[in-house]
């Protein structure tokens, strides 16, 4: 008898337990569906990091634009964007780590943000057979052809450089001739490939490539070799902003007269001390800046949501990873017209997003002669000139959806 | 044209050259005392760029003060590192290569927690060009040719005219032999080291404005005066100034001439030297345990 009364009061104490905590469970289980997490790597330590960081930073930003309105709407659902970046020391064998981990122990079903090539490219397989829907900043071919579930947000050298030049030689129709000078490995060879295919597509004559080895500090053996060709100009899309200034101070030094182009992101902020402000007044580059009448308002805004964020100005130049802010504004477009988070329905509903208003300009997906799909975000891109010191934004051009034939340059 | 090409190639390799020869004097010098192989040295060579632009670019104080500064730092450094870390495994080659590595590794990070790791730039302190028939000489880069100079002087009248640079010799002859002459092993190292510091700095320094500053400077110029010592000999001071020498004037002559292909005739030399004269043009071969 007693052993049935003490029976029904351990199970009267456990139903009253189970009705107490089953609406918190049920409370934490409606939460944690309501969350909608989004990966990825980047370096975030060693040389690259300041890419890394500001990249994942200006994806950081973009994701608060969403949550500040709710979230992400499925089936009638908000989700709120919840970022996890992962540090892949911009090495293969991290990259691959940082993937498996996103994928399996977090759970995401996106990964927005991966910049650099080589370490993206290991972790690629894995990517397109778990169909995580991936949005990536790496400029390498390869990155995108022939894939099913990664777009492109940035634009690669061979889309962007021959708007770039087109417009080049309506501003500046006496230059005529260019020499490009890169780095001795992968970015460096695609760089050179695109402005020099470019130039040649707009009618300037190329009359020789230069490449320098990592750890290269004087250039003045390879001016020596350049300067007795008296180029218009010399371009350097893809060399870093520090080498840039180098070599920009010793052609001066060694008595260049000529002009400086950089076709791609290149901060005049490193630039000018290290080279000389004088040396580069006037330089045309493809970087973002706030400073001019033709800069959207919108790119304004997100400057200022930037240092209200993070207290400062982007330490590599404003340009530098806030290329790829538009990511998550388009993503959740995409899974807000699939209504659903099946991958194959939110790739079917991205490819058709049509024209986009973006906060760059109205945006297009292409690409599908080059990669065998239209996966390439064709975004206005930024041609800027430095003016007394500062960046002023001259014309935003749209990006050739064909890039120009190749020719051999090595 | 083309004579004006190789005048100007001529006079870029005399300037790369004595660049190269105060990078590697000091890590030299090191060798030939200490029997080991600084690899902390490109850090040691930041101090002085970073010195520059503390002094000059935050403070705005004087250009040489910076210069000043930074080798002081340098050998002060140096002289605690050789009492505390590199002291107790002297004439270990390989545990105290391995220390300096890691010494190397903290210095670097603890610069990047202070500077961050974007690159510093120094302003053009010695501004203009001479121009001679189409030959022309950056002023900055004639400043570090005449600092070069005297650097050289100096630590060659040092060590052949003064008596601390001559027990220098000695020790770096034959330390026990030197030990029994009265001469005092544990000061002349600390003295030894943070002179080769100190020399590194004075290289950082005056490099600063010519190039910028990060905490990675020193990577670049370590590699290189790890080949002039090769091919000027382990441990020799007069075979560091040869091989700088020959390895400047290779280095931009097989550049301009060959573009970035000639990069692989400096390491072909090197790899020869390895090969069929592993001591180097002036070297001696150095005791290792």
């Amino acid at each position: 008898m007693k052993t049935t009364k003490g029976f029904i009061g351990v199970m009267f104490i456990l139903a009253l337990a189970i009705l107490l905590i089953a609406p918190s469970v049920e409370l934490a289980l409606a939460q944690e569906s309501q969350i909608l997490k989004i990966g990825g790597f980047n370096p975030r330590s060693g040389p690259a990091a300041s890419w890394g960081l500001n990249t994942d930073r200006a994806i950081d930003l973009g994701a608060d634009e969403w949550n500040k309105k709710g979230g992400v709407t499925i089936q009638g659902k908000k989700y709120k964007i919840e970022m996890i970046h992962e540090d892949d020391k911009a090495r293969a064998e991290e990259a691959v780590k940082a993937v498996n981990k996103l994928i399996y122990t977090d759970k995401v079903k996106f990964i927005a943000g991966p910049m650099m090539s080589s370490p993206f490219l290991a972790s690629a397989p894995i990517i397109e057979a778990t169909k995580t829907i991936t949005f990536v900043g790496c400029m390498a071919p390869a990155v995108l052809k022939d894939r099913k579930y990664i777009f492109r947000i940035t634009v690669p050298w061979n889309h962007a450089a021959p708007a770039f030049f087109k417009y080049v030689t309506k501003i500046r129709p006496n230059l005529k001739t260019s020499v490009h000078i890169s780095s001795n490995d992968a970015t460096g060879w695609s760089s050179t490939q695109a402005d020099n295919d470019s130039c040649v597509a707009v009618g300037i004559k190329v009359l020789g490539s230069e490449f320098y080895d990592a750890g290269t500090q004087d250039f003045t053996s390879m001016l020596a070799r350049i300067l007795p060709l008296k180029p218009d100009f010399l371009s350097f899309a893809g060399t870093p902003p520090n080498i840039t200034a180098l070599v920009i101070k010793q052609a001066r030094e060694l008595g260049y007269k000529g002009q400086f182009i950089h076709s791609s992101n290149c901060s005049p902020d490193v630039v000018g001390p290290i080279a000389g402000w004088e040396n580069i007044e006037g330089m045309l580059l493809g970087t973002f800046t706030i400073n001019g009448e033709k800069v959207p308002a919108t790119v304004k805004k997100i400057h200022n949501d930037w240092i209200a964020k993070y207290g400062q100005e982007n330490a590599g130049g404003f340009g530098d990873g806030i290329v790829q802010y538009p990511l998550i504004d388009i993503l959740s477009r995409g899974v807000e017209k699939a209504n659903s988070l099946d991958p194959d329905k939110i790739v079917t509903a991205l490819e058709n997003l049509g024209t986009m208003d973006t906060v760059f300009g109205k945006a297009r997906w292409g690409g599908m002669e080059t990669y065998n799909n239209n996966h390439q975000l064709l975004i206005p891109i930024w041609v800027s000139q430095v003016q007394n010191k500062k960046l002023v934004l001259l014309s935003l051009e749209e990006p050739w959806d064909v890039p120009p034939p190749e020719q051999k340059w090595r | 044209m083309s004579f004006l090409i190789f005048s100007q190639t001529f006079v870029n390799a005399l300037l790369l050259s004595l660049i190269y020869v105060l990078v590697a004097m000091g890590l030299t010098l090191i060798l030939s005392i200490m029997s080991m192989i600084n690899f902390a040295h490109g850090e040691l060579y930041m101090f002085g760029g970073f010195g520059v632009y503390v002094i000059l670019q935050r403070f705005g104080y004087n250009y040489w003060l910076g210069v000043l500064v930074g080798v002081l730092i340098a050998v002060l450094a140096g002289v605690l590192l050789e009492r505390t870390v590199f002291r107790p495994l002297r004439k270990e080659l390989l545990p105290a290569s391995f220390a300096a590595l890691g010494v190397g590794m903290i210095l670097q990070t603890v610069a990047l927690m202070i500077f961050g790791p974007l690159d510093k730039d120094v302003p053009t302190v010695f501004p203009g060009v001479i121009n001679i028939s189409g030959v022309f000489i950056p002023m900055e880069k004639l400043v570090i040719v005449l600092g070069s100079l005297a650097v050289i002087g100096a630590i060659i009248v040092f060590v052949n005219y003064f008596r601390a640079g001559q027990a220098l010799q000695a020790v770096a002859q034959d330390s026990e032999a030197a030990a029994l002459m009265g001469i005092n092993i544990n000061r002349i190292n600390a003295l030894g080291f943070g002179i080769g510091c100190g020399l590194a700095a004075v290289a950082g320094g005056l490099i600063a404005p010519l190039y910028y500053v990060s905490p990675y400077m020193g990577m670049s110029p370590l590699l290189k005066a790890f080949n002039v010592i090769i091919i000027g000999g382990l441990g020799s001071i007069p075979g560091a100034v040869l091989g700088s020498f020959l390895l400047g004037f290779i280095d931009q002559f097989s550049l301009t001439y060959l573009g970035y292909v000639g990069n692989i005739v400096g390491f072909l030399l090197i790899l020869l030297f390895l090969l069929f004269r592993p001591r180097g043009l002036l070297g001696r071969e150095i005791q290792m345990h």
